[in-house]
């Protein structure tokens, strides 16, 4: 297999490095011919795995080959309001696409008029307001209007996430989308700590917590104060949750999470490395791989894609 | 003519019908007149068949059983590239949500030996983008394993816009996995669950599953606030599935579709009219399908809602019939 894509200054031992090489190769292979990735082999190109491969990717050798391929895919799919649309679809604005995009464009200094644009709509795009009705019978606050993974719909945590994640990425810690973006994760959490999609309640009943929002909002509100209940008792939920049932994304986000918590990552990487399949890939999937080679450089050069 | 003569001469096959809406759906958008709810909607028949199974637990033989079910109906999967959709929703450890594998199981066995090409599993999960935990926590993924077959996660899909056959949202189109789009027969798999925003959810309600979150979100939020109810109609009339296995074996009860109860109803609800199963089931549930809104907004396209319309087989419908326990804001559902 050749080795191309071997990580720059990797220091960990063999097992870990050979992993991470052999996952750059598998994402470098399943670039496509518009410039972008796919979910899965052979499948039409998306934003998420098309940023997070190339996060990945960052450091490799033949970066820029690969890096001008995926701004032509970016270019042809930004409209002119700034947002990402899909193939086919310059009406349809593609919110979180958008964000990751502009996320992923500034984290590798990479298209500065694209991502500037991007950034204009991240800051213009909001969720509904929800009706005072709505808020009571879901027990949440309907006035906060942060981000949606659609135009026209309500704000969900993992938009907002990302979005936080993002404009603080960017410096913009103290912008008021921010502000309220944070209110908005804390005005959302279950119960019992963690997060699922946005609803704590629905008719009386305490919904459950879903481990991967739980490790984005916790990721977004990674410059908070640790020790505010609403963090711990998330992050013990999450340790919970992981030391319980695992899957490949959990086992990736649960990493780059609790390494930006000064959390053990050693068993949750270990559990990584175990599943990866032949080819390099984690499912065939080149989202969920390049989430597993980010989990893995961070461990090898010390370095988390999502610190802010 | 017999509703079975109908489908065997209905010319353009559902996915030579769906290849050709795709490619003219910009253009079908645009000339749609949103006042209408029927533009390329024809109901199937005037009369249905619907056939009731008994099954006392999901130990039994259930693939012999689906195959004595599907010859009570006109289906003919010789050759087909065949998609089931279960209800693959969360995980509870408290509750039992979604289609329950072994039938699932049994549907990719029963399928394979009536002569299809191929037999795949697909949904696309609403509120959980960790499929992989979902499989497994589920147990669908022994079943993938199992059978050999695959599982498409069609929120990750390529997709495609396809014009609504029906106008009841506003949204003239939607974008639909290449999947589904590329489907011979697509058979819905929905658990017999009540549900606290429809009243109920079953073989068409099952089909929020096939719209890909990529574009819609998780949840599909989108559908939300186009109307939950005129969304499974838009849904259903454009996606056109062919076939539905409802697992009434264990249904749910009260606060559905995640947090009710298991109800030991000891059925399975087989039709080739998705609305005609749902009706059913509704009334071995104690509703009255009239009074369920996307049920009653298929009627209004000519789907057979009325008993009088539909060919009921297997076991009698009175004998597995019992009353599902409602949250209140549905009790006027009552049959």
């Amino acid at each position: 297999m050749s080795n191309l894509n071997s990580p720059s200054n990797g220091h960990l031992n063999g097992p870990l490095n050979d992993s991470l090489t052999r996952a750059l190769n598998f994402l470098a292979a399943r670039q496509q011919a518009d410039g972008g990735w796919g979910y899965a082999a052979g499948t039409q190109s998306f934003p998420e795995p098309t940023c997070y491969a190339l996060l990945a990717l960052a450091d490799a050798s033949d970066k820029e080959l690969r890096e001008t391929r995926a701004l032509a895919w970016f270019t042809k799919h930004l409209t002119p309001s700034g947002a990402l649309a899909l193939e086919g679809d310059p009406n349809g604005f593609d919110n979180w696409g958008t964000i990751l995009a502009f996320f992923t464009l500034r984290r590798l200094n990479l298209g500065a008029d694209l991502s500037e644009r991007c950034l204009r709509y991240v800051l213009r795009a909001r969720g509904n307001l929800l009706d005072a009705e709505t808020s009571k019978t879901l027990k949440l606050d309907g006035s906060l209007r942060t981000w949606s993974w659609a135009m026209g719909t309500a704000s969900w945590v993992e938009p907002t996430a990302y979005a936080l994640i993002a404009l603080k990425a960017h410096g913009l810690r103290a912008d008021e989308r921010v502000k309220e973006g944070e209110a908005f994760l804390f005005d959302r959490v279950c119960y019992d700590g963690g997060w699922n999609y946005g609803n704590k309640e629905v008719l009386g009943v305490r919904l459950e917590a879903m481990p991967t929002v739980t490790a984005y909002a916790l990721l977004a509100l990674q410059d908070c104060n640790h020790g505010h209940e609403v963090i711990r008792k998330s992050l013990a939920y999450l340790e919970s949750e992981l030391a319980e049932r695992q899957s490949s994304l959990t086992l990736a986000l649960g990493a780059l999470c609790f390494d930006l918590y000064r959390r053990p990552t050693d068993r949750l990487l270990a559990g990584l490395l175990a599943r990866q399949e032949e080819d390099g890939g984690w499912r065939g999937n080149a989202h969920l791989t390049a989430l597993a080679a980010l989990a893995l450089k961070m461990a090898a050069e010390k370095k988390n894609v999502f610190k802010v | 003519m017999s509703d079975s003569k109908k489908q065997r001469h209905h010319p353009i096959t559902r996915r030579t019908f769906l290849k050709a809406a795709t490619a003219a759906g910009l253009s079908a958008a645009a000339c749609k007149n949103s006042g209408s709810h029927t533009r390329d909607w024809n109901p199937l028949a005037s009369q249905a068949r619907v056939t009731i199974l008994h099954a006392s637990s999901y130990a039994k033989n259930l693939s012999d059983l689906l195959r004595q079910g599907v010859k009570n109906h006109p289906l003919d999967v010789h050759g087909k590239r065949v998609v089931l959709k279960p209800n693959l929703v969360e995980y509870h450890t408290a509750h039992r949500i979604n289609t329950n594998p072994l039938l699932v199981a049994a549907a990719v066995d029963c399928f394979r030996s009536l002569g299809a090409r191929e037999v795949i599993i697909a949904d696309g999960p609403g509120h959980q983008r960790d499929t992989e935990m979902l499989l497994e926590v589920s147990g669908l993924g022994d079943v993938v394993r199992g059978e050999r077959t695959r599982f498409v996660d069609l929120n990750t899909d390529s997709i495609h816009r396809v014009p609504t056959a029906t106008n009841f949202t506003t949204l003239q189109e939607l974008w639909l996995p290449e999947t589904i789009l590329n489907a011979d027969l697509v058979v819905s798999m929905p658990k017999m669950k009540t549900h606290h925003w429809a009243g109920a959810t079953l073989s068409l309600k099952n089909l929020f599953g096939v719209i890909p979150s990529v574009r819609y979100g998780w949840p599909k939020n989108v559908l939300h606030w186009h109307g939950i109810n005129q969304s499974i109609v838009d849904i259903a009339t454009t996606v056109r599935p062919g076939f539905t296995i409802i697992d009434g074996i264990e249904g749910m009860e009260g606060n559905g579709p995640l947090h009710g109860e298991t109800v030991n109803s000891q059925v399975i609800v087989m039709s080739q009219n998705l609305t005609a199963a749902d009706a059913t089931a509704a009334r071995l549930m104690g509703l009255d399908p009239q009074r369920i809104t996307h049920l009653n907004m298929m009627r209004s396209l000519g789907e057979p809602l009325a008993e009088q319309r539909i060919v009921q087989t297997g076991e009698r419908l009175a004998d597995y019939r019992r009353e599902f326990r409602l949250i209140s804001e549905f009790a006027h559902l009552r049959g």
